[in-house]
Formats: structure tokens, sequence, C-alpha cells
């Protein structure tokens, strides 16, 4: 296998890391999932091509930008938990950070714990002035991660044909947020 | 970030080289060519963030197998002309030597010249038993491409729910080719 370095990132209970070619047998099973699918790309291909090929379009988008989705990894289980990590393919509304973790984690903070750890790779390491996060008006447990990791709601941007919730969080509120877990 | 470890290839005419992020914009208005793309896929022509997303996905493929597509420039001008390689993502009927260049560079031997080259890159370097072409029956074009290449049609296959010609190369015809025997009954 060919090696790419996309960097290692550990918080307290996750480690974010690159992806190994077993991500695709875990992602499969998460995205079996109707919540969890729609974030796994290539509509109408069988599950597990869609989730293969998800994989490499996230690889080559660190290969491309210099940054991306990290692979989640609860430490204590070592179990592959999601994607999380920082995004902006071409056309994209700004430098996004995103999120998507099997239900089967959620209610433990984790989101918030891995998108914290995002952001602050994302202000230590890129040139950007805001981190933002599309939501769509209806996903209210996104929009909970979002407030709790400092973003805030900044109105409706047009998305895919329609439009879509913009949460932001600029550097220097970033900077100030100390006292949210993970905060500078 | 540059992906590591994927080599360049010089032929008389052409130098494969990685696909970078410029590569994207280049190739998306080659496919905008309804010739182009007609035989490619399920015949869409994409729009500019679906090239950059197939450009990324394919720099992610050789991560993921350490082999893949190279962008094609012609060797004096250095133009992108469009893609050749090795292509077997997840699911793909076998593992593909798939080539794509704009209409602007067909007819001059090119598809072949990069073709071969990526050929004999991945069998001297792979363990690939053999390599093919799916090629759908009406792309007269890619199948004299084939022919030159030293592929033979063995059967089909299902792609995108369509039946394509599997114009297969196995280890032993290339190194028979490359030695320059002729192939007992071909």
């Amino acid at each position: 296998m060919t090696s790419i370095d996309i960097p290692k990132v550990e918080t307290e209970r996750l480690v974010l890391r690159g992806y190994r070619e077993t991500d695709v047998d875990a992602l499969e099973e998460l995205a079996a999932d109707p919540i969890i699918a729609p974030f796994v790309g290539y509509a109408g291909a069988p599950l597990r091509e869609a989730c293969w090929r998800s994989i490499a379009l996230w690889i080559g988008h660190w290969a491309l930008r210099g940054f991306g989705m990290w692979a989640v990894e609860e430490r204590e289980s070592g179990a592959f938990i999601g994607r999380i990590g920082l995004w902006e393919p071409d056309g994209w509304p700004g430098t996004e950070v995103g999120w998507m973790l099997g239900p089967a984690w959620w209610g433990r903070g984790y989101a918030t714990e891995a998108a914290r750890a995002s952001i602050g790779w994302g202000f230590g390491n890129l040139e950007v002035d805001e981190l933002v996060s599309l939501i769509h008006p209806t996903n209210h447990a996104s929009q909970a991660v979002a407030t709790r990791i400092g973003q805030t709601y900044r109105g409706e941007v047009p998305f895919r044909g329609g439009a879509t919730g913009l949460w932001a969080i600029s550097r220097s509120e970033w900077a100030s947020s100390g006292d949210l877990p993970g905060g500078p | 970030m540059p992906v590591p470890d994927i080599p360049t290839l010089e032929t008389e005419r052409l130098v494969l080289r990685p696909l970078v992020e410029d590569d994207a914009a280049v190739l998306c208005e080659l496919l905008q060519d309804p010739d182009v793309v007609r035989y490619i896929g399920d015949g869409t022509i994409p729009g500019p963030e679906d090239c950059w997303r197939a450009v990324a996905a394919w720099l992610g493929h050789w991560i993921l197998r350490g082999y893949g597509p190279w962008a094609v420039t012609e060797r004096a001008s250095g133009t992108f002309m469009g893609r050749a390689g090795i292509h077997f993502p997840y699911g793909w009927p076998g593992p593909e030597l798939a080539y794509t260049l704009g209409k602007p560079y067909w007819g001059k031997g090119y598809a072949t010249e990069a073709a071969r080259a990526a050929m004999d890159w991945a069998f001297t370097h792979r363990d690939f038993l053999a390599l093919m072409s799916l090629i759908y029956p009406e792309n007269a074009a890619s199948i004299r491409v084939a022919t030159k290449l030293g592929e033979t049609l063995q059967g089909d296959a299902t792609l995108h729910g369509k039946t394509v010609l599997r114009y297969v190369i196995t280890r032993p015809e290339w190194e028979a080719m490359r030695e320059g025997v002729p192939l007992t009954g071909s």
C-alpha cells in the first residue's frame, strides 16, 4: 500500500487516524443504517462498493488538500466508529468540520470530542478564518454538537439545489473558547 | 500533499505522471464531449465537482491498492490529454487496463502508447496474473486499442447494468509478447 501522511490526532477517548482497508468492512456495517447511508456517496452502487469508493475519496481529499476526514477509532475498543474531520471538495461553500458516527456511539460526547480536536488541528495548521458546518434544519442532534463545539448559526445557504443550515466558528471565537472541552 | 510512490513513466511521445488537482478542470473539459463520455461509466457528462472527486478518488485508489490511473501528458507540450492506468475499485470485474483521452488526441496512437506503458509497469512491478479492458461492444476504437495491446476477447461482464466485453492479456501472454515469441494459436 502506498502511504500518505495523514496525521494522527489523539484525544482522551478517541484516536483520529488515516484509513486501513479493513475500515471498509466497518464502514459498511455503519452504512447499513439508513441514518448513516446518506453520508456514503456513490448512490446506486452496491453498498460495499460505495463504502470502498468513499474511503478512496476521503483519502484522496487529503492528497489534494492536505487536510481531510479522519477515521475515528474508539481508543478503548479499537473500533472504527465513523469519520470526522475537515472537508472542502471543489465547489464546497467553505472549509467544513464534519462528523459522522455510527448511532451506537452517539450520546457519549464522542462527536464533540473529535470535532473539537479537528477544529484545533484546522486552526493550528490551515490558514482559514472560520470553520463551517452544513447541518440540515431537522438534524437536531448535529445542531446540538455544533453548539457544544462553539459554533453559532449563521443562516441558510443554498446547497445542492436546495438549502441547508450554516453554522460556523471563527478563529477568534475558537481562541477564546478555552472553557470548552478540548479548547485551546 | 503529494501522494508518494506514484511513479512517472516516460514513453517516446508521452509522460504518465501522478494526477494533480489542476488536472480535474482539464479532464472535465475533455469530458464535456458526448463522444468521449459515451463509453465511460453510465455515459453521463460530469460537472466540475464530479471531476474533482474523481481525481481525489483515483489518488485514494493508489493508496488503497498500490496502483491506479496516471495523468497522460504529451511529452513535447506537457498538455494533459486524459488518464490511463489500472482501475480496480472494489466490486470491479477485475484489474482493468483503462484508457481515456480527450477527442483532440485521438487517432495518434497515444492511447495504445499510454496503456502499453501502464501495462508494462503493472506486470513488472505488481503481481497481476492478468489485466483486462472492459469495453462496450459498440466502442470500435477502444477494441482496436485493446487488440494492438495484445488483449483478446474473453467473454463479457456487467458494468452499470450493461454488458461489456472483456479483453484480457495474461502474464504469460505479456511475457511472450515482450520476448517477441509468437503465441501458439493466436
